[in-house]
């Protein structure tokens, strides 16, 4: 199997899991699974090193836009709970 | 359109709308996780579809046995059958080269007359002509990001980083270093061996990107000594010369 088949077919259980493990704890915070969501991105395409510079190169670029997304979910977050205050 | 981009563009449109339908519709906060899950590996394929090469792997492959057939129409005809010494750069005058010589299966310690051309002299006890080719595993040593280390994880490494990760052409590569010889074995192949002199000189192109990278991580000769595959496994057998 081509190594790139293995990291979407890993990127998919890997969110499908993280998904399950919170529906199961009853999570109802869109943010919340948003951040796991990310994470498990960032973990994901950081496990397959042996990838080819082309590919490595684009899943930075996408890991660069799903960071900024990453980090602006965790300033309004940040920000709710400091009006809440 | 490659298959990458069509399962990016379905995965995106599911995506979107699953998560606008659960989010404004049903208000359902786990489905529009799950929408947003299937946007990320939509966008995933879609990153991916652009780092394909162009040239489709037929057009690859008829190039590839082109080289194999030329190559062994020439080894034919002039009656060669020694299997080939792997030379380092260093010792080839910064060209790494597979020699396959003419007479005798001496080892190179020195090469002496022009290396650009493809007949060459090797002195080892007395004068010896070989033929230097350029064979899949010397080029494959350009993809390398650096020089391969001495040690068996170095060497293992790089095998790894070229079959598994730039060539895409194994799934695992497991090398075990004794004295002179180092016995590699590598599962999950997708190339396989055939019994054209090409494949019998210089060995497969699996056996010959192990050999290149041993010899350049070794800086000294390395003969393909066997080669054995059975169904997607292969195990090498490398001596090194001195």
């Amino acid at each position: 199997m081509k190594i790139t088949n293995k990291l979407i077919i890993s990127l998919a259980a890997a969110l499908s899991g993280i998904n399950i493990f919170l529906i199961l704890l009853r999570e109802d915070d869109i943010a919340i699974y948003f951040i796991a969501d990310a994470i498990t991105y960032l973990i994901v395409a950081l496990s397959f090193p042996n990838l080819n510079p082309k590919s490595r190169k684009a899943l930075n670029r996408l890991g660069t836009v799903i960071f900024m997304a990453f980090l602006t979910v965790i300033v309004i977050q940040i920000s709710a709970v400091l009006e809440l205050k | 359109m490659n298959s990458y981009k069509k399962l990016g563009a379905a995965l995106l449109i599911i995506g979107v709308l699953i998560a606008l339908f659960s989010n404004l519709v049903i208000r359902s906060v786990p489905l529009t996780a799950i929408g947003l899950s299937a946007i990320v590996v939509g966008l995933t394929s879609l990153f991916l579809a652009s780092s394909r090469p162009g040239l489709s792997p037929e057009v690859c492959q008829l190039l590839m046995e082109t080289g194999v057939e030329n190559t062994s129409a020439i080894l034919e005809k002039i009656g060669v059958k020694s299997k080939a010494i792997y030379v380092p750069r260093s010792m080839s005058h910064g060209h790494s080269r597979a020699l396959v010589p003419l007479e005798r299966e001496d080892s190179v310690s020195q090469i002496n007359g022009n290396l650009p051309g493809i007949l060459i002299e090797t002195q080892f006890g007395s004068v010896n002509k070989a033929f230097a080719i350029t064979a899949l595993g010397n080029i494959s040593l350009s993809l390398l990001k650096s020089k391969p280390g001495p040690t068996a994880d170095e060497i293992e490494s790089s095998m790894a980083y070229l079959l598994t990760g730039m060539l895409d052409i194994a799934n695992k590569v497991k090398l075990d270093m004794a004295g002179s010889q180092l016995n590699i074995k590598v599962t999950g192949v997708e190339i396989g061996h055939s019994n054209c002199s090409y494949y019998q000189c210089l060995g497969s192109p699996i056996a010959s990107i192990a050999a290149a990278v041993s010899c350049e991580a070794l800086q000294k000769p390395v003969r393909i000594t066997s080669e054995i595959e059975h169904k997607k496994i292969i195990e090498i057998q490398l001596e090194v010369l001195t």
